[in-house]
C-alpha cells in the first residue's frame, strides 16, 4: 500500500482526480494513483472500467477534463513527450516491422526515442529481455506474441524507463512465456522500475504486482495487498467489488 | 535522455523503407516505365529529325537540279520545254520545282514530350503548285489539355505515373502503422507524430526524387533520346527541380492523407480518387473550360467558304474580271502587253490574291482561337499540379500548342515572303519575257536560286525556361500549403 505521507518528489507516477469524459460516457471518474520506484501496480477490472483511458492518459495520448496525471514530476497532459521519455509502454499486441528482426526493430524504436543502439548493445539487451539469440536476426514477422514482447521489453531496458506500462502483458501467452514474462518484470521493479500493469489475469497479479488496485466506473474502489490472499482469494474480492460497485 | 536527432530518424526511415521489397518492386517499374516512355520519345525525335534532315536535302537537291537544267537548257537545242518543266522560268520554278519548307525542329528537350508531336507536324512545304485555300488548320489544337493526355511518352509517365508510384511508397506511411498496431508502439516513444511524419515522409520523399531524376537519367541515356543541350542546362535544371516539387507534391499529400487516420486503405482509397481528380478530371474540366472560353470556329464554315470563292472565281467572267482588276493595281502598263491576264502565271498570282483576301476573315478567326485557346490554356494549367508540370514539359520539348501555333502562323507568313519574292520576277518575266538565248530550250532566266528566302527556325529557350520556373513556383506552393495542412494535423498522436 502507498505510504501517503511520502513527498510527490518521490513518486514516479502521480494521478490526482483524473476525469475524462468521451461525450455522455464518463470514462475516468476522480481517479487517484501514485507510484513510487520498485512498486508493481495491478490495475484490475472489466472492460470498459477506464484502464486503457488510464494508459492513454499517461502517455499523453488523451488529456485529462479534471485532475492531473504527472510522470516523474512532469505532467503528462502539457508535455506528453517530455513525460513519455520516462515511460516504456508493452501494449497487449505488441506490433513490430514484420520485414524487419528484433535487432533492427529494437534498434529503430530506440531511434525513436533518441538513441543510437550498436548492433552487439541490441542483441546484449534482447537476450536480456530473454530473446533466444537464434531468434535475433529473424524477421519479426515469424516471431510468437510471447517473443514480440520481449522486443518489447528490451526497448524498455534500452531506455532505462522509469515507469513501465503493460496493458493485458500475459494475455494470450502460454503458462511457460508468461511465467518468464513475470520474472522480466520482476527483475525490472527489482532495479527500481515502477511497473502499471492492466490485467484480467489474477494469478499472474498474486506472482507480480506488489499492490492491486480495482477499477470500476472510473476510480479505484478498493486497492489490495496481494500478499494477504492467495489467487483464489484475490478472484472472489475482485468479483464481490465489481459486484458491489455495480449495485 | 538525448533529444531526437531527425537525421538519425531519417535514416532509420530509409532504412526502413529501402528493406520493403515493394519499394524495389515499385522503383523498379518505375524504371521500365521511364526507360520504355524514353524510348518511345527518342524514336520519335529521331524520325522528326531525320524528316528535317531530308527536307534539307530536298532543297539541296532542287536548287542544284536546278542550276544543271539551267546550264543545260541555256545552249541552242532542238528541244522545247514547257514553263512547268523550265526551272529558267520564275513561275515555274515557284510552281513546279522549288521545295521550301517551314520547319519546327526538336529542341534538345523533345524527348521529354515528343509524343504530341504526332499531332502537330513539325514540317510543312510551302508549296504553290496546287490550290492551298487557307492555312493548313487542320492540325490547329483545340483543347490543348486533351492532348496531353497523349502517348506513352516521359511526360506521361512523369505526370501520370510518378504520383501512383508515391502513393504506392508513401500512401500507407503511418496509415499502415495505425493499421497494424505499431503506431501505439512508436506513439509511445518520446517523439511528437510532427517529427516521425517528417522523418516517414521525407525518407519516402528522397527516395522518390532521387528514383525519378536518376530514372529519368538513366532512361534518357539509354535510349539516347538527350541531344547535346548547349544553353538548355537551366531549363534542364528547372525542370528537374519542378519534377522534385511534384513529387514532393504528392508526398505532402500522402502525409495529409495519413493525418486523417483513417486506415491504410481508406488512405489508397482517398488517394486513388485524389489523383483521378488532380491529373484526368481537372485537367479535362480545364479542357472544357478552354473550350468554352476559347470557341472552336466552325471548320465546316470555313470549307465552305473557301468552295463559294473557288465557285466564284471559277464562275463566268468573274476570274477574269478579278485577274484583272489585280493586275491594275500591280502593273501601270497593262495595256502594253496584250493578252497579259491570260497568261496562266499571273491568273495564279491572282487567284491566290483574291483566295487570301476572301478567307482572311476565317482565317483570323482560326488564328484568333488558337491564340486564346493556348493563352486560357496557360492560364487555367496553373490550377492543377499535373497541368502545370505537363505544360512545362512540353514547353521545353517544344510541343506546346503556342508553339505549334506560332509555327503555323511562321509557316504562312514564310509562303507570303516566298510569294512576295516570286512575285516581281514573274510579272517582270511576263512583261518582258527575255530568252537566255536564241535557240535554247530555256524560256527565260531566271537564275536566282540561292536568293529564295530560307525559314527562320525558332527555338524558344526561354520559354521553357519560364516556364519551368512556373511550374516550380506553383507546385512548390502547393506543397508547402499541404505539408502546413499534414503539419497542422498532426498535433499529436491518436488515442
Amino acid at each position: 500500500m502507498a505510504d501517503v505521507t511520502t513527498h510527490a518528489a518521490d513518486f514516479v507516477l502521480e494521478i490526482q482526480g483524473a476525469g475524462k469524459r468521451f461525450g455522455v460516457r464518463r470514462a475516468l471518474d476522480g481517479l487517484d494513483l501514485s507510484l513510487r520506484p520498485g512498486e508493481v501496480f495491478a490495475l484490475l477490472g472489466p472492460n470498459g472500467a477506464g484502464k486503457t483511458t488510464t494508459v492513454n492518459l499517461i502517455l499523453g495520448f488523451l488529456k485529462a477534463d479534471a485532475g492531473t496525471v504527472r510522470v516523474c514530476g512532469i505532467d503528462a497532459g502539457a508535455d506528453p513527450v517530455g513525460a513519455r521519455r520516462h515511460v516504456a509502454y508493452i501494449p497487449e499486441q505488441v506490433a513490430l516491422y514484420p520485414g524487419l528482426s528484433g535487432v533492427e526493430n529494437l534498434r529503430y524504436f530506440t531511434t525513436l526515442a533518441g538513441l543510437h543502439l550498436g548492433k552487439a548493445t541490441a542483441r546484449t539487451l534482447l537476450a536480456e529481455a530473454g530473446l533466444a539469440e537464434t531468434a535475433h536476426a529473424r524477421p519479426a514477422g515469424s516471431y510468437s506474441k510471447g517473443m514480440r514482447q520481449k522486443v518489447g521489453i528490451a526497448v524498455a531496458l534500452a531506455r532505462r524507463a522509469r515507469l513501465l506500462l503493460l496493458d493485458e502483458p500475459t494475455s494470450g501467452l502460454d503458462p511457460s512465456a508468461a511465467a518468464d514474462f513475470s520474472t522480466t518484470v520482476r527483475a525490472a521493479a527489482t532495479r527500481g522500475t515502477a511497473i502499471l500493469m492492466a490485467t484480467h489475469d489474477l494469478y499472474r497479479v498474486r506472482e507480480m504486482a506488489s499492490r492491486v488496485g480495482v477499477l470500476s466506473r472510473g476510480r479505484i474502489v478498493e486497492e489490495i495487498d496481494p500478499r494477504t490472499l492467495d489467487h483464489v482469494g484475490l478472484e472472489r474480492l475482485y468479483i464481490e467489488r465489481l459486484a458491489g460497485s455495480a449495485a | 535522455m538525448k533529444t531526437v536527432r531527425f537525421a538519425l530518424l531519417l535514416g532509420a526511415e530509409l532504412r526502413l523503407v529501402l528493406r520493403e521489397r515493394l519499394t524495389w518492386a515499385v522503383l523498379a517499374a518505375l524504371v521500365v516505365s521511364l526507360c520504355l516512355a524514353a524510348w518511345t520519345g527518342a524514336g520519335r525525335v529521331a524520325m522528326e529529325r531525320a524528316a528535317l534532315a531530308e527536307a534539307a536535302a530536298d532543297t539541296d537537291r532542287v536548287v542544284r537540279d536546278a542550276r544543271a537544267a539551267h546550264e543545260r537548257y541555256a545552249k541552242p537545242s532542238p528541244i522545247k520545254v514547257n514553263y512547268w518543266q523550265d526551272p529558267t522560268d520564275a513561275f515555274g520554278y515557284m510552281t513546279y520545282f522549288m521545295a521550301a519548307y517551314a520547319v519546327k525542329p526538336p529542341t534538345p528537350l523533345a524527348v521529354f514530350a515528343a509524343g504530341q508531336s504526332d499531332v502537330q507536324p513539325a514540317i510543312m512545304r510551302a508549296s504553290f503548285g496546287f490550290s492551298t485555300v487557307f492555312d493548313d488548320t487542320a492540325y490547329e489544337p483545340g483543347s490543348t489539355a486533351r492532348l496531353r493526355l497523349g502517348p506513352f511518352d516521359l511526360a506521361f509517365v512523369l505526370v501520370y505515373l510518378v504520383p501512383l508510384v508515391v502513393i504506392a511508397l508513401a500512401g500507407t506511411r503511418l496509415s499502415s502503422e495505425h493499421d497494424s498496431g505499431i503506431l501505439r508502439m512508436i506513439a509511445s516513444q518520446p517523439v511528437g507524430p510532427r517529427r516521425v511524419a517528417s522523418a516517414k515522409f521525407g525518407a519516402v520523399a528522397l527516395i522518390a526524387i532521387v528514383a525519378t531524376l536518376g530514372g529519368t537519367a538513366l532512361a534518357l541515356v539509354v535510349s539516347g533520346g538527350l541531344g547535346a543541350v548547349d544553353g538548355w542546362e537551366d531549363a534542364l535544371a528547372l525542370l528537374a527541380a519542378a519534377l522534385s516539387a511534384y513529387v514532393a507534391f504528392w508526398v505532402a499529400a500522402c502525409a495529409l492523407v495519413a493525418s486523417l487516420w483513417r486506415g491504410g486503405v481508406a488512405a489508397l482509397a482517398i488517394l486513388v480518387l485524389a489523383w483521378a481528380c488532380v491529373t484526368v478530371a481537372l485537367p479535362s474540366t480545364l479542357g472544357l473550360a478552354v473550350e468554352a472560353l476559347a470557341p472552336t470556329p466552325s471548320r465546316i464554315a470555313a470549307i465552305d467558304a473557301s468552295r463559294r470563292a473557288q465557285v466564284r472565281f471559277y464562275t463566268g467572267e468573274e476570274g477574269a474580271r478579278i485577274t484583272s482588276a489585280w493586275l491594275t493595281g500591280k502593273v501601270l502598263e497593262v495595256s502594253s502587253r496584250p493578252g497579259l491576264a491570260d497568261a496562266p502565271e499571273i491568273k495564279r498570282l491572282a487567284r491566290d490574291a483574291f483566295y487570301d483576301e476572301a478567307l482572311a476573315s476565317d482565317r483570323d478567326a482560326a488564328q484568333d482561337h488558337a491564340r486564346a485557346a493556348a493563352a486560357w490554356s496557360r492560364r487555367l494549367a496553373i490550377l492543377s499540379p499535373a497541368t502545370v508540370l505537363a505544360r512545362a514539359l512540353e514547353v521545353a520539348a517544344g510541343t506546346d500548342a503556342e508553339r505549334h501555333s506560332a509555327f503555323l502562323a511562321a509557316g504562312a507568313a514564310y509562303r507570303r515572303d516566298l510569294r512576295a519574292f516570286f512575285e516581281p520576277r514573274i510579272l517582270a518575266q511576263a512583261l518582258d519575257p527575255a530568252p537566255v538565248c536564241q535557240g535554247c530550250p530555256a524560256r527565260l532566266d531566271f537564275a536566282a536560286y540561292d536568293a529564295v528566302p530560307a525559314f527562320v527556325l525558332s527555338v524558344p529557350r526561354e520559354a521553357a525556361e519560364h516556364q519551368a520556373l512556373v511550374a516550380l513556383g506553383c507546385l512548390m506552393a502547393g506543397t508547402l500549403l499541404l505539408a502546413a495542412l499534414a503539419y497542422r494535423r498532426l498535433s499529436g498522436w491518436p488515442a
